[in-house]
């Protein structure tokens, strides 16, 4: 996949599989695996921009004698993933346009 | 690799960055690692999935942008920098190379040359005594003793100055080979600084 539009896919999709409910690091990137390729290294500076950016929260939660990091989506996250939905109705005649739909 | 040293290894890599952002990233990773080890990974193999410290640290830091990743950025570029300065002086040190190979392998061609002319010098003078006695023979023969020991005397005398005279050729010779070749690399030289 184009490596621009790429980068900002794996937001979204960080901030997706965060959505419905709290999860952890080894957790995201199995569920965003199937979608679009991401690994262990790739994820963590993810999770720091959106940290910084404000759109999810992080918290430690004691399991198995040590602590995991579990990520909150925040009122920001959520605008974001509505802004990207909003954006895709654009992405659609950007998409007939490039193929020749028309 | 192990989980322990993994980390240690992370930990020194990304020393350039605030200790807040160090522990963030080590409790990170060692969270990932437990995760895949709780899913039944070994130590190692858990390690391994996370795709190499030298990856993830370039990563870490390249997430943080500046000045940590300039800072990462340069020491590679020092790195490169003996080599760069290896690449970049190649016209100076490979005409120096190739004219330092030359003359050895001349001084090797006049070597053997030498070698190769001076057993021919031995069979040669060898031949001209044997050649002096028979000629001689006759007269010795016959019964002419002066005149034989005249005639072998003489005919020794001229083949030795023969056999001289070729040895010393040949040793010019090979000399002038091997100036010849000097000469022509000393040509080329010129060509090469000549231009600067």
């Amino acid at each position: 996949m184009d490596i621009q539009l790429k980068r900002g896919l794996l937001d979204v999709c960080v901030l997706a599989a965060i959505r419905r409910k709290d999860s952890y690091g080894y957790q995201i990137v199995k569920e965003i695996q199937p979608y679009i390729a991401i690994s262990e290294s790739t994820l963590y500076p993810i999770l720091r921009r959106l940290e910084e950016a404000g759109q999810l929260t992080v918290r430690a939660v004691e399991h198995n004698g040590r602590l995991r990091k579990y990520y909150r989506i925040t009122s920001l996250g959520v605008a974001r993933l509505n802004m990207f939905a909003e954006e895709w109705k654009e992405m659609m005649y950007i998409y007939q346009f490039v193929t020749g739909g028309r | 690799m192990q989980k322990i040293e993994f980390l240690a290894l992370l930990r020194q890599r990304i020393a350039i960055l605030p200790p807040r952002e160090i522990e963030q990233t080590v409790e990170y990773y060692s969270e990932m690692i437990d995760d895949y080890i709780e899913s039944g990974y070994t130590s190692e193999e858990a390690v391994a999935k996370m795709g190499g410290v030298d990856n993830v640290a370039a990563q870490v830091l390249a997430g943080e942008q500046t000045p940590a990743y300039d800072a990462y950025v340069v020491q590679k570029r020092k790195k490169n920098g003996l080599l760069w300065l290896v690449i970049l002086g190649f016209p100076l040190w490979f005409p120096l190379l190739i004219t330092a190979f030359c003359l050895v392998l001349t001084a090797a061609i006049a070597l053997l040359t030498l070698a190769m002319v001076t057993p021919w010098s031995l069979v040669v003078s060898f031949g001209a005594s044997a050649i002096a006695l028979f000629a001689a023979a006759p007269a010795v023969l016959v019964g002419e003793g002066l005149a034989a020991l005249a005639l072998t005397v003489g005919a020794a005398l001229i083949l030795a100055a023969l056999c001289i005279l070729s040895t010393m050729a040949a040793l010019h010779l090979s000399r002038l080979g091997g100036k010849g070749i000097g000469a022509m690399f000393k040509g080329f030289f010129k060509l090469l600084f000549g231009r600067r």
